[in-house]
């Protein structure tokens, strides 16, 4: 049975086993934090390794206040998102432009698997994925997400809208059905 | 709206709390970064506690030097009886010739008695016992003239016990009441009184000693008389001579002792029977101070002084070849197969800061060049040489050529570092050899390369920078922990051979992070140059 405080503590103690133990508990959702954020599949398992030293080397900072995954989660959010910078191409990010809502069938989508869904997210361009990673699943707002990955709000917003009638579209594709608003 | 918030909604669900087994190689490659990371830090504790040492103890000595430097213009005189009361006053060296020719300054006249030797016959005795009751008399005498008596702290009483020193005494009257008011000396024999004689420093000076020989004195047996120390002498005349006797005859512990001469003020740290002799006759203590070796440099009159260094020597560097990924254990083991090292050397030149004589700061320039031989043999090769063309949408692959043997490849793969030292350090002298320990950071400025390195896909391909290469080394390598020892010996005063082996250890890989295997370098070798002392 895994015991987060212990475990946690034991690290801070140096041990090698707690840090195994608080590895082997988290690796799986980190990693799919770092797939969602990750330019390619290659990248995640970087990531993941970055973002676990960091959790390591400053666990003292962590006060005992509030949720521990969150603690880490936001470390890993944080490294996906350096390593997206150090790549990031200028030409990524656009203006706001106003975008027409594409309906979305809630039934088509929830025929995908979870491997699907994180399939068709990794397809997404990348500066599209950012946020929509950010805003859409982590739930920040669109002023955080710009804050954090240096850009206006207005950008943000424009990413994730089309980043929402992208996902629609591939959504569509694999279901091979359309969606109702086009037909319209 | 409604619609796009579903949209989030359900991807929120599905995907926010979603597990996906990482690969295996990741816990590895968290473990050996986290050790990295330990060793990095224990290796910068380590030379910043040696840097950190080395300024502490630089410091703790300039300001012990300062301070004997600062008192060196005082005489501190210091009568210590057999009451274990030390009193003390401190006057100026009187140097102007008014002060030399003044009756109490020309009186250098400090005697010395031997404990054992009280016999009738003993001339010197004999007259010290005449003088026995005048004891007191003399001691204020020696009072009154402590602007020119050399003096002596004996630390021990004639019973082996360290008395308590009293408030040192403010005025020479004060000196002399303290000491008129005192007990006689409580003496182990009954013939070892003191006599103090004034003598014109004509007389006083002793025409038989000779200089850097332990001196016989002035066979003056009605007296006993001093004589003003010689360049190459220090003379310990000695207040109590019966203490000092009896300590040498006893071997008592004798401790950390204060000469005052007018050139200087020193601590002895612990004089053995074997290292000064003293002469009955001239009642003197005369330590020989060991003669200046020829071809040394005078550190002692030369406290700070710049080094200039030229050098050059072999290397030799040990090679580390790594992989993260299991995957690449093929990789890592065809590296290993395609690369030996070669030749290797340095050269280089630093400039030397000596400072309060024994602390160096060092910084120069150091060029070295690492070779390696790359070496990729592939038999029953074919490489075949085509031209791809679109036209309208359409793809043409014409071939141009096919090239049909063995494949070998062979380069000497050369890499360049040219870096800026920066060392601290300490030497030690003995005559005109000596050592001295270093330890520093070294900062790359240029890293060149030339070669030719296996990639991934198992061919060779040429990581010289220029169109087509592949991106295999860093631009710089970054800083390197450098430690040496450094042996040297005179050949001229102001020239100096020295011979310093040293280890370097390069901090980061010196591949390219994204490169499947990291590559590290740990680099030695021996300097061997010649030393310029520039003052």
């Amino acid at each position: 049975m895994f015991n987060e405080e212990a475990a946690i503590r034991g690290c801070l103690r140096g041990s090698a086993q707690s840090q195994r133990a608080l590895y082997e508990h988290f690796a799986g959702k980190m990693y799919a934090v770092c797939l969602r954020y990750a330019r390619t599949a290659a990248d995640a398992p970087d990531i993941l390794q970055e973002g676990f030293v960091k959790v390591f080397t400053k666990l003292d900072q962590f006060q005992f206040q509030g949720s521990f995954e969150g603690w880490i989660r936001r470390i890993m959010v944080n490294t996906a998102l350096r390593a997206y910078q150090k790549q990031r191409f200028d030409n990524e990010t656009s203006g706001y432009e106003t975008l027409p809502d594409v309906p979305v069938d809630p039934d088509a989508i929830a025929t995908l698997s979870e491997g699907e869904l994180l399939e068709v997210i990794t397809r997404l361009p990348t500066g599209y994925r950012v946020v929509f990673n950010l805003v859409a699943i982590e739930g920040y707002s669109h002023a955080e997400a710009a804050a954090m990955l240096n850009i206006q709000e207005s950008t943000s917003r424009s990413q994730l809208t089309k980043a929402r009638r992208w996902l629609v579209e591939q959504v569509d594709a694999m279901q091979g059905v359309k969606v109702i608003g086009n037909e319209k | 709206m409604k619609a796009q918030e579903d949209l989030d909604r359900i991807f929120q669900q599905r995907l926010h709390n979603l597990e996906v087994p990482p690969p295996a190689f990741v816990w590895p490659a968290v473990e050996d970064e986290l050790r990295k990371r330990r060793r990095r830090f224990a290796l910068w504790l380590f030379f910043g506690g040696i840097m950190g040492a080395g300024l502490i103890l630089g410091t703790w000595n300039w300001q012990r030097q300062h301070a004997l430097v600062s008192r060196d213009a005082n005489v501190s005189n210091v009568v210590h009886d057999a009451n274990q009361q030390v009193i003390t006053h401190t006057t100026p060296i009187a140097d102007t010739p008014e002060n030399l020719n003044a009756p109490e300054n020309k009186t250098v006249t400090i005697p010395d008695v031997p404990a054992s030797s009280g016999t009738e016959s003993d001339p010197i005795n004999t007259v010290l016992q005449k003088n026995k009751d005048d004891r007191a008399g003399n001691v204020k005498k020696v009072a009154g003239d402590t602007k020119t008596a050399f003096p002596i702290t004996a630390g021990n009483n004639l019973n082996g016990k360290r008395g308590k020193p009293t408030p040192p005494a403010r005025t020479t009257k004060d000196v002399q009441n303290q000491i008129t008011n005192h007990q006689p000396l409580t003496l182990p024999t009954a013939n070892t009184p003191t006599q103090i004689e004034t003598r014109q420093p004509e007389t006083a000076f002793a025409p038989e000693v000779k200089d850097d020989t332990l001196s016989s004195g002035n066979a003056n047996t009605d007296a006993t008389t001093a004589k003003i120390p010689t360049q190459n002498e220090i003379i310990v005349p000695s207040f109590n001579p019966v203490s000092t006797d009896a300590q040498i005859e006893k071997g008592d512990d004798f401790p950390l002792m204060l000469v005052l001469s007018p050139q200087c003020l020193v601590f002895i740290p612990k004089p053995t029977e074997s290292s000064f002799k003293l002469d009955n006759k001239a009642q003197y203590l005369t330590i020989r101070k060991k003669k200046e070796p020829k071809n040394c440099y005078d550190f002692e009159k030369h406290r700070t002084v710049l080094l200039v260094d030229a050098f050059a020597g072999p290397t030799f560097t040990r090679k580390s070849l790594h992989a993260d990924d299991p995957e690449n254990a093929d990789y890592l083991a065809e590296r290993r197969n395609t690369e030996r090292s070669d030749w290797a050397a340095h050269a280089g030149l630093r400039a030397s800061l000596v400072f309060d004589r024994h602390f160096l700061l060092r910084a120069g320039v150091q060029y070295e060049q690492l070779t390696e031989i790359f070496e990729f043999a592939e038999y029953d090769y074919t490489r075949v040489k085509t031209v791809t063309t679109y036209v309208h949408g359409q793809v043409f692959i014409d071939t141009l050529g096919v090239v049909s043997g063995d494949h070998y490849v062979r380069t000497y793969n050369r890499l360049g570092l040219l870096d800026i030292p920066l060392q601290v350090g300490m030497e030690l002298r003995s005559g005109r050899s000596g050592l001295s320990i270093n330890a520093g950071a070294s900062f790359n400025v240029l890293f060149w390369k030339r070669g030719a390195i296996l990639t991934p896909q198992g061919q060779p391909a040429y990581f010289t920078p220029k169109d087509g290469s592949i991106d295999v080394f860093r631009k710089h390598i970054g800083l390197s922990a450098v430690a040496s020892v450094q042996w040297f010996y005179h050949l001229k005063p102001r020239t100096r051979l020295f011979a310093e082996p040293y280890f370097r250890q390069v901090l980061r890989p010196v591949s390219v992070p994204n490169q499947p295997i990291e590559q590290r370098y740990a680099i030695w070798g021996v300097k061997l140059g010649v030393t310029k002392i520039i003052d």
